[in-house]
């Protein structure tokens, strides 16, 4: 076998550590760019090409490959009162801001270690302000905070206060501290409800305009 | 936005260009400081696309190899624009305070 096909056999085996989707669309591309890339008599991966592959499929594959490439976004605190927020730090919940990121094609939420989901922008069937009362089943209690979860609802809040409910047109894996679990609902308490729940909204098409996307 | 995009976007800003065109431009364009490996490049790419920044411009089979050439949107035209504005107007208040009150910049 010739060093380069031998080389592109490597590089296949890497590349099977991606989601099936991500490959169908781009494992020829990215063979083409790995192959223009490797020198004359090069028999393997390089080691640092071959981390760095195995570590982006990783993060895709965890739903995590958002990362660092954040790009046009708009970001809405999670609104948090005084006392959640003394309690939230002592649990170590509160070190990062809890927040909503919408970017054109993303919706992530994240709340310190506790919570984070990554949900896909058309995945959303709608969204609305919610008033305290309309809670049902265990969320009923008044004085739930941080990350509570119940049959396929999560409610994400540091206050009682400026609720969004978020509905997915299908269950979504989601990030419980270090377990994951199956959302179809997810509640989270705004600083701003309103504007929340018309950017979310699928009907409201993604305004890069309407935001401040770099600044 | 984080360096390696805004040099991803860069590269394509003068026209389209394939996966590999791009990683060399970017070395080009920083002087040989950054090196995109492929998994970062193209999770930058997928996350372009998917906020559509950059489109799919034509895709060619070269020596039995699909070469998919990729160019900016509008929006991602104006990202970068708005950016570029950002980091120069930064850039030239950095310039100015180094510079000395009287004389000339050597």
């Amino acid at each position: 076998m010739s060093d380069s096909a031998h080389l592109e056999r490597r590089y296949r085996q890497l590349l099977a550590c991606y989601p099936r989707a991500f490959r169908y669309e781009h494992e020829q591309e990215i063979l083409a760019v790995l192959m223009a890339g490797a020198d004359e008599d090069q028999q393997r991966p390089r080691l640092g090409e071959a981390a760095n592959l195995i570590k982006h499929a990783l993060w895709m594959r965890l739903g995590l490959s958002r990362g660092r490439i954040m790009i046009n976004e708009r970001t809405f605190p999670i609104r948090v009162d005084r006392p959640s927020r003394t309690l939230m730090t002592a649990f170590g919940a509160g070190r990062k801001a809890p927040l909503v990121k919408m970017s054109p094609s993303t919706v992530y939420v994240r709340m310190g270690w506790a919570f984070r989901a990554m949900i896909p922008r058309e995945s959303v069937a709608s969204a609305r302000p919610l008033n305290r009362d309309e809670l049902r089943g265990p969320f009923r209690i008044s004085v739930l905070r941080g990350v509570n979860y119940w049959g396929g609802t999560a409610l994400v809040n540091g206050a009682g206060t400026g609720l969004v409910e978020i509905t997915l047109d299908r269950r979504k894996w989601v990030w419980l501290g270090p377990l994951r679990a199956p959302m179809r609902r997810l509640i989270v308490s705004a600083e701003d409800q309103t504007a929340l729940a018309v950017a979310l909204n699928p009907s409201a098409p993604p305004s890069p305009d309407s935001g401040d996307p770099s600044l | 936005m984080q360096e390696a995009t805004f040099l991803i976007l860069t590269a394509l800003a003068a026209g389209s260009q394939h996966g590999y065109g791009i990683i060399t431009d970017v070395q080009a364009i920083s002087a040989g400081r950054v090196q995109l490996k492929a998994g970062t490049l193209y999770a930058a790419l997928e996350r372009l696309r998917a906020d559509k920044l950059i489109e799919v411009d034509r895709e060619e089979i070269v020596d039995s190899r699909l070469r998919r050439y990729y160019r900016l949107t509008p929006a991602g035209g104006e990202l970068l624009a708005a950016e570029a504005a950002r980091l120069q107007a930064n850039a030239r208040v950095a310039l100015s305070r180094l510079k000395p009150a009287t004389g000339s910049v050597t």
